[in-house]
């Protein structure tokens, strides 16, 4: 069993740093809003016995509205990874890569249309939680290395209200093979459904997707997310299970601070967080995990972090992790 | 071994969520809020006429059940981007049509 704990930090340096045209000649805002160049820039820490990692990030978005009914989107992540290892000189690496460069076209009330290349609706984390802005904890789960992060094609969605207790959100899409560093994708197919209870702040998903090429294989999952009414208190939960791959989980919590009755200045703008995970290896092993950076056994991970924001948009975290692995 | 020691941390961590949890509580219970949740009452029901939402339904909710669930701090909104930003989440958190008119009053007012 190999036993290892991470120390990871991260410093979220801004999150929208820049609306165009500030000082630009005034004109009439049109009806569907204003272009926007925004983004982040981050740099995380990362220390393993006998290996340290500086991560610094760079992504800016753009969102340009075109009439009442399209919006142009798109983010370029540049991912820097600079490692020492013990008694070996730094190495490092940058991926490049576009998150998403889609067009959407809001058809009706219950309908939006994207084309493009886009984040695979699958589960909560890729297309709701993994940007370093919004994510809680640094590291990403096991359990993302079997989820397709970005899918180039169509994809239809939507969200409608049924009665006064819940909403339908709905996701689906087609993938087709792009063989591109900087904007790849698998050719696949899949769908995301979720039950958002309004009154309880509850929401419930199922997920699937199915690959179409190098075997026709399917990844399911589910996840839920619970935001307490009465506390500033939210949990997470999400599964994915490949059977060739592998399966796993993970929940977490986080609780807002501000209304803890001592050292209110800084608790105000504090958070604490917790995240347990696990990634089981199926019986047998039918497939490679390749480039999904998944474990090759049964892992398990606990990691306890805190949560700072310096402002509404520059925001400090630092997580202290244990990982057992079989 | 390993296991138990996991266990002791998350053990140790819950203990002090809930401790933090029941500080909170008292603080809460025993401070005067009702002139705060009255106007924010208030507010939402006026929004919710003005944009005729249905019961149940207000501006306030909106925003809390669905921004609050991704974002811990919003920066302060610039009106002219403010449009762009809900098209953008409408499409990414799949907000319905209603929710995104009500947030989008919400944080521009």
């Amino acid at each position: 069993m190999i036993r290892r704990f991470t120390l990871i930090s991260a410093v979220i340096l801004l999150v929208a740093f820049l609306a165009n045209a500030q000082d630009g000649p005034q004109y009439k805002q049109p009806e569907g809003g204003a272009p926007l160049l925004t983004g982040f820039v981050g740099l995380g820490t990362d220390f393993q016995p006998g290996q340290q990692q500086v991560l610094p990030a760079i992504a800016p978005i753009v969102l340009i509205p075109v009439g009442d009914k399209w919006l142009i989107e798109s983010e370029l992540e540049l991912e820097g990874t600079y490692t020492h290892a013990t008694n070996q000189p730094w190495d490092h690496e940058w991926e490049k890569g576009f998150e998403y460069a889609q067009v959407d076209y809001l058809a009706n009330r219950y309908l939006t249309v994207v084309g493009g290349r886009f984040l695979t609706p699958f589960g909560i984390y890729n297309e709701r939680l993994h940007p370093r802005w919004v994510r809680n904890l640094q590291s990403s789960p096991y359990i993302t290395g079997l989820e397709m992060s970005d899918s180039n094609g169509g994809m239809l969605r939507g969200g409608f209200p049924v009665g006064n207790f819940v909403n339908i959100n709905y996701a689906t899409f087609f993938s087709a093979p792009v063989n591109n560093s900087w904007e790849g994708s698998t050719r696949a197919a899949g769908e995301r459904l979720g039950f958002f209870f309004t009154r309880a702040r509850l929401e419930i998903g199922t997920s699937f997707q199915r690959q179409l090429q190098d075997g026709h294989v399917n990844t399911v999952g589910a996840d839920a997310i619970w935001q307490s009414n009465k506390l500033p208190l939210d949990v997470r939960f999400e599964y994915a299970r490949n059977r060739f791959v592998g399966s796993g989980y993970w929940v977490e919590g986080a609780y807002r601070m501000r209304k803890v009755p001592f050292l209110k200045p800084f608790m105000q703008k504090s958070q604490a967080e917790v995240c347990f995970e696990q990634f089981f290896t199926p019986p047998v092993m039918g497939m490679a995990s390749g480039d999904m950076e998944l474990p090759d056994s049964n892992a398990k991970r606990v990691f306890a972090g805190s949560s700072y924001w310096i402002r509404p948009d520059v925001r400090t975290n630092f997580a202290y992790g244990r990982e057992l692995i079989d | 071994m390993n296991l138990r020691i996991l266990l002791v941390v998350l053990l140790l961590l819950t203990i002090a969520l809930v401790g933090l949890v029941a500080a909170q509580t008292s603080n809460s219970t025993s401070s005067g809020t009702a002139p705060t949740q009255q106007s924010s009452s208030t507010k939402a029901q006026q929004h919710k006429q003005k944009l005729h939402l249905p019961p149940n339904f207000s501006a306030d909710d909106a925003y809390k059940q669905n921004c609050t669930r991704r974002h811990s701090e919003v920066p302060k909104p610039n009106e002219r981007t403010s449009k762009t930003v809900l098209r953008h989440m409408r499409v990414r958190a799949n907000l319905t049509q209603d929710e995104a008119k009500a947030i989008l009053e919400y944080i521009t007012q």
